[in-house]
């Protein structure tokens, strides 16, 4: 799972002090990676960040949306007007075979980049240094 | 990248922007309904719940307008490209058409110059008479009315005077009684002279371009507002100008002056309710009928028989028939000949009393309705046949009977720098001659022009203001008066 970032947003867009902002790339990933499981909602897809990340990571649940907006904006997710288990209608995001391409490439990515940056913070030696 | 553009270009949503907005604000309030319902079942009352929902949600308004921007920036980019296109193409539309418009003016403008061009030429082909073969630039004068061929005549370079131009263009007809000339320039006062009485004795006046000389049987040429029946008769300057043209008007017309002088010192001295002055004024209003009635008669037929030597002879019951034409030359008696209906230039010549030569001659016709001229050919022999001459004549045209060997609507073609003199009266081809480059006399002149019968002096004017004298025409050819030189500009009138 991607890590916390610490982050630079506009002074407007900034959660409360305490908690990490999230890069906007990171945010994406998280929800591709949600709606790998099943498609949901907003409110679905936000407490399932929060789970996920262990209330470490809770993001002003508003801006989700801008990023659900720009994935279904590139085709990375699809959408359609549904009813919740409470009967409340409700949009469900879903993701689309682009989509599932994009998780892929991007967790290989986090991965690769967090093993690095595993590495960097433990001291250890680059591979490519170590041959 | 591009890829994405591509499909972000034809992909956008179509709906409005509005529904766009409803639908995100539909999706907020489910999610902030959502957090309520969590917040309520951890024991918050609604209203904090409600407010800590909002907390952890964020703006509404300002996350509607990021996705607006999210969802519609492409197709907003699109309409602004559009606008900008369709501004462009509108530019270049509103350009085009202006200046399509500027270039269909400038086209027309030179049309019309071309078609003014084109009436200038086509005037100068069909114009008639010149003193020089066209050539530019040309100032022209005009002559119309009763001489032997109006139309436009070249000024030569030496200029030219009424007289010389009338004689140019062959003389007055019999029937003229006023000469009216409408000086080109603005600042000139037009003047009209009496035929018969002002031209030999006034000053010779000069024509410039575009002066128009009227010749016509009718006393008011020039007058344009005329009207006998109405015109005042304290107007004295016209009054005077009629009473030259007429003797008996102008005694009726000083009479009248006296009767008015006569009354005003009577009403001054006992006023106006005396019986003299009662008196004078019938006599003053009966000065005025006679004078009113003497003007019309002028202006109508008896004009005719009061015509001094007239040599028509119309009797008085034909001067109502519709047809009165005008014939001159060489015919046994010159005049106006009235006809029931058309007639042809046969009708007419054998009605003027025939021809009395024998040599072929050429009869021009010159007509009333459009001043064109038609022409043919005719001798003495061929009057006999009935489909000699058979060119109709209408009212008011005139019919010039001449001995040059053909007719032509242009008879007078000279070299351009050849000096003209002017001759008229009888003989047979009055008009300009140019004057050869060795010269010519007047005897030598005046057998060019041919001698009519009945001629006796010669009276020759050297130069536009020079001296005159006049010979007699039998010393001359006897050699006991001297043959003299033809210069430029002369002037020889046969009498």
């Amino acid at each position: 799972m991607p890590a916390p970032k610490p982050d630079k947003q506009p002074p407007d867009k900034q959660p409360p002090k305490d908690q990490p902002e999230l890069l906007q790339g990171t945010l994406e990933v998280m929800i591709l990676r949600t709606l790998s499981r099943a498609p949901n909602h907003g409110y679905g897809i936000a407490r399932s960040i929060e789970l996920a990340s262990g209330k470490a990571l809770t993001i002003e649940e508003g801006s989700l949306y801008p990023a659900l907006y720009r994935l279904e904006k590139r085709g990375d997710l699809a959408s359609d007007w549904g009813t919740t288990d409470a009967n409340r209608k409700a949009k469900f995001y879903s993701l689309t075979p682009r989509g599932q391409d994009k998780l892929k490439e991007q967790v290989a990515l986090w991965e690769r980049l967090s093993t690095a940056v595993h590495r960097v913070l433990a001291g250890e030696p680059t591979p490519e240094r170590a041959q | 990248m591009s890829r994405t553009l591509l499909r972000s270009l034809f992909s956008f949503d179509p709906r409005p922007t509005s529904e766009v907005e409803d639908e995100m604000r539909a999706e907020f309030d489910t999610h902030l309904a959502m957090l309520e319902d969590e917040l309520a079942q951890q024991g918050l009352d609604p209203t904090t719940a409600r407010q800590q929902a909002l907390a952890r949600f964020g703006n509404p308004t300002r996350l509607a307008r990021e996705g607006t921007a999210i969802k519609l920036g492409d197709r907003i980019m699109l309409q602004r490209i559009n606008l900008a296109l369709l501004l462009v193409v509108g530019a270049a539309v509103i350009f085009l058409l202006v200046h399509n418009q500027r270039m269909t003016s400038r086209n027309m403008q030179t049309m019309e110059q071309l078609s003014a061009t084109i009436a200038v030429l086509q005037e100068r082909t069909q114009a008639a008479p010149m003193f020089e073969p066209a050539g530019p630039p040309q100032k022209l004068i005009y002559l119309e009315g009763l001489v032997a061929m109006p139309g436009a005549y070249v000024i030569p370079p030496e200029g030219i005077t009424l007289r010389r131009a009338i004689a140019a263009a062959g003389g007055l007809h019999p029937d003229a009684r006023s000469i009216h000339l409408d000086y080109g320039q603005p600042d000139m006062t037009d003047i009209t002279l009496s035929a018969s009485d002002d031209l030999p004795t006034r000053d010779d006046p000069r024509l410039a371009a575009n002066d128009i000389v009227t010749v016509s049987s009718d006393l008011y040429t020039g007058i344009p507002t005329f009207n006998p029946e109405t015109f005042d008769l304290n107007d004295s300057t016209l009054l005077d100008r009629l009473a030259k043209q007429d003797a008996p008007l102008g005694r009726m017309v000083s009479r009248r002056s006296e009767i008015k002088a006569s009354l005003e010192e009577a009403a001054g001295r006992w006023g106006s309710d005396h019986r003299d002055v009662r008196s004078a004024q019938v006599m003053l209003k009966g000065a005025d009928t006679a004078i009113r009635s003497r003007i019309i008669e002028l202006s109508g037929k008896l004009k005719r028989a009061e015509r001094p030597n007239s040599s028509s002879s119309i009797p008085s019951s034909e001067q109502d028939l519709a047809v009165r034409v005008s014939i001159s030359g060489l015919v046994a008696k010159p005049g106006t000949y009235s006809f029931a209906k058309s007639a042809s230039v046969r009708d007419l010549i054998l009605q003027a009393g025939g021809i009395n030569t024998d040599q072929p001659l050429t009869v021009m016709v010159t007509r009333a309705r459009d001043g064109q001229r038609e022409g043919t050919s005719i001798s003495k022999n061929a009057l006999h046949n009935p489909e000699c001459g058979n060119l109709w004549v209408d009212n008011g045209d005139i019919v010039r009977v001449s001995a040059s060997p053909e007719y032509s609507t242009n008879p007078v073609v000279q070299p351009v720098e050849s000096p003209m003199c002017y001759v008229a009266g009888r003989v047979h081809r009055s008009g300009p001659y140019a004057i050869p480059k060795d010269g010519v006399t007047l005897m030598r002149l005046l057998s060019t022009c041919g001698l009519r019968d009945g001629a006796t002096t010669v009276t020759h004017t050297r130069g536009l203001n020079g001296a005159s004298h006049t010979i007699e025409i039998a010393k001359l050819m006897k050699g006991d008066a001297a043959d003299i030189p033809v210069a430029g500009m002369d002037a020889i009138e046969v009498r």
